[in-house]
């Protein structure tokens, strides 16, 4: 491209409007990644460049929602290997001044399990003591189902 | 410490789960057995590594539907050409094979990725008590049954009967046992 033409980009040409091939440069560098027709050509690049900088807003809010999902799945199954309520568990670290963030609770369930079963017994005495224990609908590791007739174990 | 290297292989090996199907809703009960097959109780949970565990599921003759939903309750089925489309009531269904039915209801619960196929090879359905030692050998665990068994009328001795407060009492001609219609030629030709 000649050299003078950065220079004159802005300013009016002869024929009417403006050089658009700046424009045109913008929307090649965020194409380069597309296949066929659509890197190529201008008409058919500018559509799925506006589209994917339209979809590329979601992903923001999407991996929000994601990872919260996957805490709480992680938290539950963590609170019920030792038979405590996810929520009444959450309560309890709340009434009792334990600040620990979701996050750090779920790394101490997989890195540090005897701290979080700490935590859990905690719990579970704290709502003992309140006469607001329920036992969780999961069972806790080693103990029989009463319903199964010829017990296997 | 020169066990830290040890201690995670508990953590990520595959244990085997025992579920007693009998009088069990199949729904409630594929719901729970799901979260097992996905790993979704273990805290290491992750949708795209597999770390499912085995769930053997015995007595699965005696799975109980609502109402009357053995009746009502429908499975289609289209072999993908013309008027190749079929209707299975579950009372039907459960007649063919008496595992098919906790088995499409598992398969239903699961995602549909590629990892429910692979999850659906590690339950296992027996419909009955007996089950192979190779199998039961590996069995570590249970899982907690959905409801609580009930016990029959026939089960119940006479004077707990007697102790129960009555209105009224039933005819003698009343049948409180479930009976199925016997089979004549027109029910035979629905059937097919």
């Amino acid at each position: 491209m000649h050299l003078t033409r950065q220079v004159l980009r802005n300013l009016p040409t002869p024929y009417g409007g403006y050089d658009i091939s700046w424009k045109r440069q913008m929307y090649k560098r965020l194409a380069w990644h597309f296949f066929g027709r659509r890197r190529t050509c201008f008409r058919i690049q500018i559509r799925t460049v506006e589209r994917a900088l339209r979809n590329s807003t979601f992903s923001g809010s999407a991996r929000k929602e994601f990872f919260k999902e996957l805490n709480t799945t992680r938290l539950e199954a963590a609170c019920s290997e030792h038979g405590v309520i996810y929520k009444e568990f959450l309560k309890t670290l709340d009434e009792n001044d334990v600040q620990i963030n979701k996050t750090m609770l779920e790394k101490l369930a997989i890195y540090e399990p005897r701290t979080f079963q700490s935590l859990c017994d905690m719990s579970i005495q704290y709502q003992k003591d309140n006469e607001i224990y329920t036992k969780n609908s999961v069972t806790p590791y080693g103990e029989l189902t009463r319903g199964l007739q010829k017990p296997m174990l | 410490m020169a066990n830290n290297r040890v201690l995670q292989w508990a953590t990520f090996a595959r244990t085997w789960w025992i579920f007693d199907a009998n009088h069990q809703c199949h729904i409630k009960s594929a719901k729970r057995i799901a979260l097992y097959l996905q790993g979704k109780h273990k805290p290491i949970y992750h949708p795209l590594s597999d770390i499912g565990d085995h769930v053997v599921v015995i007595n699965t003759a005696g799975i109980s539907m609502r109402n009357d939903f053995w009746r009502k309750w429908k499975y289609n089925h289209h072999t993908g050409y013309a008027g190749g489309h079929s209707v299975t009531s579950a009372w039907r269904l459960h007649e063919l094979d008496q595992t098919k039915v906790v088995e499409k209801s598992v398969y239903a619960t699961l995602p549909g990725n590629l990892l429910r196929r692979r999850m659906m090879r590690r339950l296992h359905l027996f419909t009955d008590d007996n089950v192979p030692d190779d199998i039961l050998q590996n069995v570590t665990d249970q899982i907690r049954q959905v409801t609580v068994v009930p016990r029959l009328i026939q089960e119940y001795t006479q004077e707990e009967l007697d102790a129960m407060p009555k209105l009224f009492d039933w005819p003698d001609d009343y049948e409180i046992e479930f009976k199925r219609r016997k089979e004549d030629d027109e029910i035979k030709k629905y059937l097919k």
